[in-house]
């Protein structure tokens, strides 16, 4: 009898990972898309030595997120046989725009216009439940205002002398 | 406090290079939200609750190092690097460490040339 509640809340569990953890996978994704489009006009760049004409400050912004249960089985089982953990990779990816999004619009709404020095850094927070997060920081520029279009146009574009 | 992690400090001249100042907090999960973090892992998606609480922890790691670069009489920090370990179930150390300088202002400039080199012509 207890092994069957065990496996029937296996099975409730991974079912409702399954379909909620879809949906809000979805949804974010189509969020980043509009968020990224809205924020285009923030040039970033990891390079480190564009000496620009305006002056500058530090920006960092992180995000932490989850796995659903269903990945974090499917993940698992995945693991003993090799191979690219797709799973995984979608959840790194989503993290890293997320906390890329979130720097931009740091910067957008304190008046910078660029992004300097990008550095992305993930740290182990319980990774094995499945949860990440992602810390991203560079050096805001306040230059002048870029029209936003997309895709972004390269960095010497816009003025900023290396 | 200017902070800056480039190599320089944009539209400054760095006249003195001080010391490498470094702040960090060890900050370890709140039961209440370890709960309901175990919750939102069946769904997956963000968990706010830790986002903020890393956020808070990491300024406070940076007021820390900006306390010991105003001792040492600096007015910006660059180079700046963070990072995280964990330490222990649960805990996790939030460091952020840099150079601490004496900078000043370059003059406003107009135009978008570079300024010429030292050793040209």
């Amino acid at each position: 009898m207890e092994i069957l509640i065990q496996i029937g809340l296996f099975l409730l569990l991974f079912t409702a990972g399954w379909w909620f953890g879809r949906q809000a996978e979805q949804r974010h994704w189509a969020q980043l898309l509009q968020d990224e489009a809205r924020l285009a006009n923030i040039r970033i760049s990891s390079e480190r030595f564009i000496h620009p004409e305006a002056n500058g400050q530090l920006v960092c912004a992180s995000v932490v997120i989850a796995q659903d249960y269903f990945k974090l089985v499917w993940a698992n089982i995945h693991n003993l046989l090799g191979g690219n953990l797709t799973t995984y990779e979608t959840l790194l990816d989503r993290a890293r725009r997320e906390a890329i999004v979130r720097l931009k619009a740091k910067a957008a709404a304190q008046g910078a216009s660029q992004i300097l020095g990008v550095r992305l850094e993930m740290s182990d927070i319980g990774a094995e439940q499945g949860m990440v997060e992602v810390l991203a920081y560079g050096t805001m520029i306040f230059a002048p205002a870029q029209p936003n279009v997309w895709p972004p146009q390269p960095l010497d574009a816009i003025g900023a002398t290396t | 406090m200017l902070l800056s992690n480039l190599e320089h400090l944009p539209n400054h001249r760095i006249i003195q290079q001080l010391d490498v100042v470094y702040g960090s907090t060890v900050r370890s999960k709140h039961v209440g939200k370890d709960i309901f973090a175990s919750l939102k892992n069946i769904v997956g998606g963000e968990l706010t609750a830790y986002t903020e609480l890393l956020e808070e922890s990491r300024q406070e790691a940076l007021d820390r190092m900006i306390a010991k670069a105003r001792q040492l009489g600096a007015n910006a920090v660059v180079g700046i690097r963070f990072s995280t370990s964990s330490i222990a179930q649960g805990a996790a150390e939030l460091f952020v460490y840099g150079t601490a300088v004496i900078a000043e202002p370059l003059q406003a400039m107009q135009s978008h040339n570079p300024p010429p080199l030292p050793h040209q012509g």
